[in-house]
This record gives C-alpha cells, structure tokens and sequence, in this order.
C-alpha cells in the first residue's frame, strides 16, 4: 500500500483568464491541501482517457465546472469518457455548484459516474428533494460555494475609517428566470448606488455585468470600500421538470461573502441563512428583502466603531478561526472518503 | 512509457499547455472577428470545440 494518497482533479475550463479568484482557489486548493499528491487534468483539451487508468488515484474530484458542461453545447461526453477510465476502486467525489441548472440531467449523471460523495451547497431541508432518497447511491455532504485559502486568510487590511470607497457591488444582469433573487441581486446595487450619491459618498458599482473584476482585482476593491451590499446566490424558481414545486428556492452564500469577512469590509446584506456561516447582526447587517431598510443599514458603515467591531468578528469567527478554509474542508473530505 | 513520474510531469506540462492556450484565447479572440472568421472556418464540432468558438 502506498502511503500518500493520491487524487485526480478533472475540471473543465475554457473560459477567461484570469478566472475569479475563488473558482481558481476551488480548482487548484487541492494542489496545496491534499494529504497527498494530485494531478490536474482540464477536460476541456483533448485528452487520454487511459492517463487516468494508469494513475490509478486514490481519489477523484470532478469540479463543477465539469459538470457544467451538462447545460452548454460541449455537453458531458468529455466527462463520461474520463470517468468511464476510472479504476473501480477509486473514491469518486462530486461538487456541482448550480444544481438549480439542469437538474435531471445531473441526477442522472451522477449515478450513472457511481459518485460516492456529492458535495452539495443546498441548504440540508432541500436534499431530499432535489436528490430523492431512492434516486441518490452516495452521500451528501454540505459544501460552501468558496473557503478561505492560506492567502486570503493572512491578508492585512486597514481599518475601515481609511477607506476611500463608500461602497462597492459587481452583479451580472440576471435572466428573468432566476425570478424575484435575480432581481433583487440588480436592485440592491442601484440602491446602494442610489445612497452613496445623496449623502455625498464614493461608490463603485455596477449591475449590467460590466467593469467585472477577476484574479485579485475584486479583493482589492474589497479591501478599498468601507461596505459592500450583497444578497444570497441562487435561484427563486426551478424548472418544474425538475420534480420540484416551482416557487423552491435554491439558495447559498456567495463566494463574496467570505472574502468580504476576510477583508474586514462591512457587509449590508438581504436578510437570509448563508448557508449556516453568517450570522445577522454579529457578521453583517441585514436588510429586508423588499430593501426598505438599505439606506438605515448603509449608514451604520459611517459608524466607525460600530462597523469595525463588527467586521473584527467576522473575522475572528469566519476567517481566524479556520472553520471554513480550504484546508480543513479538503482535510474533512479526504478523511471522510479515504477512511 | 509515460508511467508514474513520467505520466504526471507529461500532465503537468500538458496542464500548463493549456493554460498557456486559454490566457492566448482570452487575448486574442476577444476580438469579434476573429472569433467569427475561426467560427467559420471551423466546420467540424471538435475543431470549434478546440479553438472554442463554440
């Protein structure tokens, strides 16, 4: 028996560079925190199916930007021959991030791939309905869309009364199917856009997808505004094929989040579970969903002591703590797996 | 031949490849046209695939 372990990450990118700064971290996290050594291979590129018969890995992650390619053109023939190539005595574990995109056809794929551990962001009242106890031959375990890497985690940040942005927001224009969270994801930058101009403030914010920011670029304007606004990532309605009622909601903390805790950055947040971590009041300041109460909630960023006590325990609670970074959730799921 | 050590510097190397790939892509056929030339010329699904055009 060999004594390190040994993984296989596939993953499936064609896309921009840089990527966004936690997708890259959830791709190559297990490069630096795996107990053993792991092998990267980008479906996306043609490849050999028998490079993986022959590493023989202990353990293989397919990343959600493999199974992506479930609701594109590329499809998931890529996906099928990589892990039809898997040694049947391989732990095969599973992270797709958008489970409110295609729903079917990842059931199915993932017992046809005989998934052994599926790591879900659902909230854990949802799995027995969106992966049906009789539907589902592998376990479930919850996954953050994002965790903290080494780097975020011993970033320095100035305190928030040095900083020269009022605040900040990045939102993409969501499609009308995404329902009433798409659009609040659009109303709640104008808002605050909205706030920052009558009281005089510095803002920057933009909902139409545009001025996007990627690789380090996002932390930065993060560490350079005083607040953020956000809401919870997800969809407020699922396509009725799926077998679920239509007004579901699929929801979870956003990447974001995390890294806002990580650069003590007030966060003035819509009013919500995420996903257990945050906590209303104690990490951010909440704001109803119809956002009658955003100006109010904005302007308790101008209380330096305040925001500051509040961002300083998001920070010991989220970031300091380890509780959420990538070391110890890959440490969690190797030995969960690997037992 | 490519077994063990030589398997995974052989995907290793490959993996940078690729990345090498992807940073000239989102370089160079952000340009519209050129996307739309490769676009045309690229009839066959695995080569739209390849040079991602699709």
């Amino acid at each position: 028996m060999r004594n390190q372990p040994t993984a296989v990450v596939l993953y499936n990118w064609r896309g921009q560079w840089p990527l966004r700064r936690w997708e890259h971290q959830r791709i190559f996290a297990w490069k630096t925190c795996f107990p053993g050594r792991t092998t990267f291979l980008n479906i996306g590129f043609p490849f050999n199916p028998t490079w993986i018969t022959q590493l023989d890995p202990d353990l293989v992650m397919v990343d959600a930007t493999a199974l992506a390619a479930r609701y594109t053109r590329v499809g998931l023939g890529g996906l099928r021959r990589a892990m039809d190539a898997v040694p049947p005595r391989s732990r095969r574990v599973a992270a797709p991030l958008d489970e409110f995109l295609g729903l079917q056809g990842l059931r199915d794929y993932l017992v046809e791939a005989r998934i052994d551990l599926l790591l879900t962001a659902l909230d854990p009242p949802l799995w027995d309905s969106v992966y049906p106890v009789g539907q589902r031959p592998f376990a479930l375990r919850r996954f953050l869309t994002s965790y903290i890497d080494d780097g975020l985690m011993r970033r320095a940040s100035s305190d928030l009364a040095r900083r020269s942005i009022a605040v900040s927001y990045r939102a993409w224009e969501t499609p009308a199917w995404l329902g009433e969270m798409g659009l609040i994801k659009r109303e709640v930058g104008l808002r605050a856009a909205a706030w920052a101009a009558a009281r005089g403030h510095r803002a920057d914010v933009a909902v139409d997808g545009k001025r996007k920011l990627v690789g380090d670029a996002w932390i930065r304007l993060l560490g350079a505004s005083r607040a953020v606004v956000g809401v919870e990532g997800g969809s407020s309605r699922v396509d009725p094929a799926n077998g679920l009622p239509p007004e579901t909601e699929i929801r979870a903390m956003s990447p974001r989040h995390l890294e806002a805790a990580a650069t003590r950055t007030f966060q003035v947040l819509v009013e919500g579970d995420y996903s257990g971590v945050l906590e209303a009041g104690s990490h951010y300041q909440p704001v109803r969903r119809d956002l009658s109460d955003i100006d109010d909630a904005l302007d308790h960023s101008r209380d330096p002591r305040r925001a500051q006590a509040m961002v300083d325990r998001a920070h010991a609670e989220i970031v300091t703590s380890g509780r959420y970074s990538w070391r110890t959730v890959v440490a969690e799921i190797t030995d969960q797996v690997l037992a | 031949m490519r077994r063990g050590r030589g398997l995974r510097l052989f995907l290793r190397l490959r993996d940078w490849g690729a990345w090498a790939v992807i940073i000239v892509e989102s370089r160079l056929l952000k340009a519209p046209v050129l996307r739309r030339r490769l676009g045309a010329i690229a009839r066959l699904p695995f080569l739209r695939r390849w040079i991602g055009v699709d």
